[in-house]
């Protein structure tokens, strides 16, 4: 189905992550990020073609987060687009762009400060429905635990991490919360220096299952092996059994360590060797971005013979949205 | 750029209304989604991925509002993204769908959703959060002295004057008096608007579009399954997107950098989606325009960035009867257009079904006799993104 299309590379990576960043606002982190990513490839942003971020008006405290955003991204005068459903799928739209002909490139944004935001838990709580998840005061680390407790009562080991949060997280499980903004630049094989590129894409596959936590199954991942099961019908050579190394945003080390048993992958496959999600500062929101530009920078550190990462995220509470997205060091292998 | 063609078969949309107590959010969403289905002809089954429009949570309520909905939607297990560019999310949508289509991984699309923002207690108190809080949110700014800003400088740099816009409430809401789902049904008189409350001068009531509620879906499909379908859908033959500048105090003043009386950014995108089109003399080769203009000062130069009158020059063509039903050239907002109907995640989304509509044949009442090639057009921010489009009923040269 995608033969005829052409090759998408990601020519362009910069990450910003810090626990909490006082002296620059949000703005200015953006704008340090896309200025930083233009610079290493000799570009501005006159020479992009169309620009897709990905935030969170919640989390941002913006009403419209693209408003303030879209100047320091670069977007001014250009197609700029905010895919709000997570900073991954900003990552998938900007692929899809390319591969439906908009232009050369694009520059892909995701972030979130909620050092900024005088209550990030209370932006978590107003992401529920005000009928009865809203009343029970539901939010991603309580998704977490239940998601967590079901896999520990399925015979899981819980882990020796202190302090717990919420049964059976404890510190060490949970992911470390910060202040991120990435960019990266894609491109379109024929309009960059071949050797530029930092990785190929090679698909991606992304879904969101049911709102309800009742009515799901929360640790049979149904989101995430629907999206492999996107990109292994259409790019059969992208599936896990090729992969080298994974990088997960899992909403817990629990969930980290039940995906990549869940998933058909090959002995020896490198998982999240970029970092424990206690030790990398990020937000739910921008998460999965974040793992997979760890996917990205993976591939030059790859062993030999080793040639393919997929980066994996989940948005929503409990893995309700996953997407994947695979990469590779040379393209279509 | 060439083009991949991209067709339209489903157009639903529900009866605009101020308040509905009858439905939760995402049953209303539900019913968009339902509607275009129906229109279409296909069940949720048949659909490939959701692209889902809400423009700020913060109007519903509810954060990440697009995660309440998935199942209402019936995209549990599809590809689902939402988009949020502001005002112009509805569109900016149906152009990501396009997107999903063009691509080559899908045949199917479906983008549906809806709005209620008069269940927020002040959707302008809202709305001036949008600014920055430094500095030009404690103006205080909200869209309707923003655009008030706009109209001023028209009237000054055009000589244009209140009656100019009343022209355009006049008109849209005749039009609206024809659209059986328009918010906004009864006719009024230049005297009537005129003599409305002032809001912020010189905008009025009776220049303001309504705080509405309701919802709307759109199917797109590849040609390739038009074809295999024996499918007639209306075409998407070219589509623009462009942004502004955010700092309204960028386009006022001896170093603006762009004049807050014009939309010079939009008539940007207007001309990368007639260019893709084969569209080189829009008045003579456009039937029908569905242009996103919430208050009538607004529609005077949107008129003006599509190409339909030269600067300053729409008020003249109006007072004519240019742009209304029955009337000469090109008719703008037949269905009354956003001054009469503002959903705000689906305002845009309604533009461009409005359009489809008109070029298969299908939009009873306020029909534009003959209608083959549409243009549509939304705004998201503080006139800030813009998104345009042109359609048609074939695929031949426009």
């Amino acid at each position: 189905m995608m033969g005829n299309k052409p090759g998408v590379a990601v020519v362009a990576s910069v990450t910003i992550a810090v626990a909490s960043e006082s002296t620059k606002s949000l703005e200015e982190m953006i704008f340090e990020a896309s200025n930083s990513a233009l610079n290493s490839l000799g570009l501005t942003a006159m020479d992009i073609d169309s620009f897709v971020l990905g935030g969170n008006d919640q989390i941002d405290g913006r009403v419209i987060s693209i408003m303030p955003s879209t100047g320091p991204a670069g977007g001014v005068g250009k197609d700029t687009t905010m895919i709000a459903s997570s900073a991954d799928h900003a990552l998938i739209y900007g692929y899809l762009r390319l591969l439906a002909g908009q232009g050369k490139n694009v520059l892909v944004m995701g972030w979130a400060k909620p050092s900024e935001s005088v209550d990030p838990d209370r932006a978590e709580l107003m992401s529920c429905e005000p009928f009865l998840l809203r009343q029970i005061g539901m939010n991603n680390t309580i998704a977490a635990a239940l998601q967590a407790s079901k896999l520990v009562s399925q015979g899981l080991e819980t882990s020796n991490s202190t302090g717990k949060f919420a049964w059976p997280l404890g510190d060490r499980d949970l992911p470390a919360r910060g202040d991120s903004v990435y960019a990266l630049v894609l491109a379109v094989e024929g309009s960059f220096t071949p050797g530029e590129e930092i990785a190929w894409i090679e698909d991606a596959g992304w879904t969101t299952m049911s709102y309800e936590l009742g009515s799901r199954d929360l640790i049979d991942f149904s989101a995430l092996k629907i999206a492999i099961e996107q990109i292994s019908n259409r790019t059969p050579h992208a599936s896990p059994k090729n992969w080298d190394a994974i990088e997960i945003a899992g909403d817990s080390e629990f969930t980290v360590r039940s995906v990549s048993r869940e998933i058909e992958l090959k002995p020896g496959v490198e998982i999240n060797k970029s970092g424990a999600l206690a030790d990398l500062p990020t937000s739910p929101f921008v998460s999965g971005l974040a793992r997979m530009v760890m996917a990205i920078n993976r591939i030059k550190h790859l062993p030999a013979g080793a040639n393919m990462v997929a980066g994996i995220g989940f948005n929503g509470f409990a893995g309700q949205g996953a997407a994947v997205v695979v990469f590779s060091g040379s393209k279509g292998e | 750029m060439t083009l991949v063609n991209v067709g339209i078969i489903g157009f639903g949309q529900s009866k605009f209304v101020r308040t509905r107590v009858d439905v939760t959010f995402p049953e209303l969403v539900r019913e968009g989604a339902i509607m275009a289905l129906e229109d279409a002809g296909i069940s949720i089954d048949d659909v490939d991925a959701v692209v889902y429009p809400l423009a700020p949570d913060a109007l519903i309520g509810v954060g990440n509002g697009e995660r309440w909905v998935i199942d209402a939607l019936g995209a549990v297990g599809k590809p689902f993204m939402r988009v949020n560019n502001g005002g112009a999310t509805g569109m900016s949508a149906v152009l990501t769908a396009w997107t999903h289509i063009a691509s080559g991984l899908f045949d199917v699309v479906l983008v549906a959703g809806a709005d209620r923002v008069s269940e927020s207690s002040s959707a302008q108190s809202v709305l001036n959060k949008m600014w920055d809080v430094g500095y030009e949110r404690a103006m205080p700014l909200n869209t309707i002295t923003m655009l008030a800003l706009s109209a001023q400088r028209y009237m000054h740099l055009y000589n244009s004057d209140e009656t100019d816009m009343a022209m355009v409430s006049v008109k849209n809401r005749y039009h609206a008096s024809l659209n059986p789902n328009a918010h906004l049904q009864t006719t009024v008189t230049i005297e009537e608007v005129l003599a409305s409350r002032t809001l912020a001068w010189p905008l009025k009531l009776m220049d303001a579009c309504p705080a509405s509620t309701g919802a709307a879906g759109l199917v797109l499909v590849s040609e390739r399954y038009a074809k295999k379908n024996s499918l007639k859908p209306a075409w998407i033959r070219g589509l623009g997107q462009n942004s502004e500048t955010y700092w309204m105090g960028n386009r006022v003043g001896p170093k603006a950098i762009g004049d807050h009386a014009d939309a010079d950014a939009l008539a940007v995108a207007f001309q990368l989606a007639y260019d893709q089109a084969g569209v080189s003399n829009p008045r003579e080769q456009i039937d029908v325009a569905e242009i996103y203009a919430p208050f009538s000062s607004v529609e005077l130069h949107v008129i003006e960035a599509a190409g339909l009158a030269d600067k300053g020059k729409s008020p003249a063509g109006l007072a004519k009867g240019d742009f209304t039903l029955g009337g000469n050239g090109v008719t703008v907002n037949p269905s009354g257009g956003t001054q009469c109907t503002n959903p705000i995640a689906v305002t845009g989304l309604v533009r461009v079904g409005e359009a489809v509509n008109q070029v298969l044949g299908r939009a009873g009442a306020h029909q534009v006799d003959g209608a083959r090639v549409a243009i549509a057009s939304a705004i998201g921010g503080d006139h800030q993104f813009y998104s345009t489009m042109v359609i048609c009923s074939d695929l031949e040269e426009i």
